[in-house]
Formats: structure tokens, C-alpha cells, sequence
């Protein structure tokens, strides 16, 4: 019983510190949605520069 | 409720916060430097598509062929250059601290760096391991 104790709360501690694994495919999600926002097509009655 | 469930209660608890572990990108920080990337690049596609300006592989960008630019612009597109690398860094920092997580700040970096890349147009130039190639 008490194997199973030390066992379960290894385990939790294994999931909090999870926690703190940066996300990786989240943020190459993240950083497809932001480019694609700022990168939108560019119109072309923008005045060019000189 | 024995001891035992209350643990295991708490594992499925901390199992499906981490399934749901997505970084927070819609924060006003963001969506304030992500509006002045957006004007930014107005001015700065004419200079993607003709190869004066071009994509590092640590996602910043570089005014990579000064001499076709005409010299009365070639200073601002510098400070353009400039602003936009100070953008894009201050984006990686605006979502670190979003997600509570400043130390994360190079890994978005990291993360983002392909993705300029993959997500820029045909014809623009980028850097790769034999140096300057056209997308």
C-alpha cells in the first residue's frame, strides 16, 4: 500500500512539473495564425516607397 | 472518499490541464505589436519581392542588397529593418510573459523562425546553409 502511495505521488509530481514543457506544436500553431494575420496579402493601392 | 481517490482525482485533473497546454496568443500586448508588424509590412513587401531585404534563419530579417535600393531610401528601409527585428522580439517576450512563462522567450523565438520562412512568398529570398536562395 504504501508503494502505491509513493508510486501515485511520484506521478503527480511528474504532471505538475509538466507543466512547465513548452508547448512546441502550440507555438508553431501560434506562430503560423500570427504571421499569416500580419503577412496578410499586401493591396496593391499601397503607395510604394521612393 | 478514500485518501487514494482524492490522489487520483488530482492526476486526472493535472492529465487534462496538460492535454489543453496551448500558448495564449490573444492577449492585448500581442495584438498591439502584431498591428504595427501589419502596417510595417505594407512598406516592407515591395523590398521582400525584389530581394533587397531578405529572411534570416534565426526569424529575423536583413537588408541583404542595399545596392539595388535608390539612396534616398535606403536609410529609412534600414530603420524599417530595424523596427521590424525589434518587433519581432518584443512579440517572442509579449507572448512568453502572456503564457507566464518569461524563460519561453527563446524557445518561441525558435519556434517561429521556421515558420517566417515556410509562410513567405515565392520569389523571396531567404537564408540557407549554402547562403542566399530564392523561395
Amino acid at each position: 500500500m504504501k508503494k502505491i502511495w509513493i508510486l501515485l505521488l511520484l506521478a503527480l509530481a511528474g504532471c505538475a512539473s509538466d507543466n512547465v514543457y513548452f508547448p512546441a506544436p502550440s507555438a508553431r500553431q501560434a506562430a503560423d495564425q500570427i504571421i499569416q494575420d500580419v503577412w496578410q496579402p499586401v493591396h496593391t493601392n499601397v503607395r510604394e516607397e521612393r | 472518499m478514500k485518501p487514494l481517490n482524492y490522489v487520483f482525482a488530482a492526476l486526472l485533473l493535472l492529465a487534462s490541464l496538460n492535454a489543453t497546454a496551448d500558448i495564449q496568443v490573444n492577449t492585448p500586448g500581442v495584438r498591439s505589436v502584431t498591428a504595427q508588424m501589419r502596417m510595417r509590412h505594407a512598406q516592407l513587401y515591395p523590398y521582400y519581392t525584389s530581394g533587397a531585404v531578405g529572411l534570416n534563419t534565426d526569424g529575423s530579417i536583413v537588408l541583404r542588397d542595399i545596392e539595388s535600393v535608390p539612396l534616398a531610401v535606403r536609410h529609412k528601409l534600414q530603420k524599417l529593418v530595424d523596427a521590424e527585428n525589434l518587433d519581432r522580439g518584443r512579440l517572442y517576450s509579449e507572448i512568453a510573459n502572456a503564457n507566464a512563462h518569461p524563460e519561453w522567450q527563446s524557445a518561441i523565438r525558435t519556434a517561429f523562425a521556421p515558420r517566417w520562412i515556410n509562410n513567405a512568398q515565392h520569389g523571396w529570398w531567404i537564408m540557407s546553409d549554402e547562403g542566399w536562395i530564392q523561395k
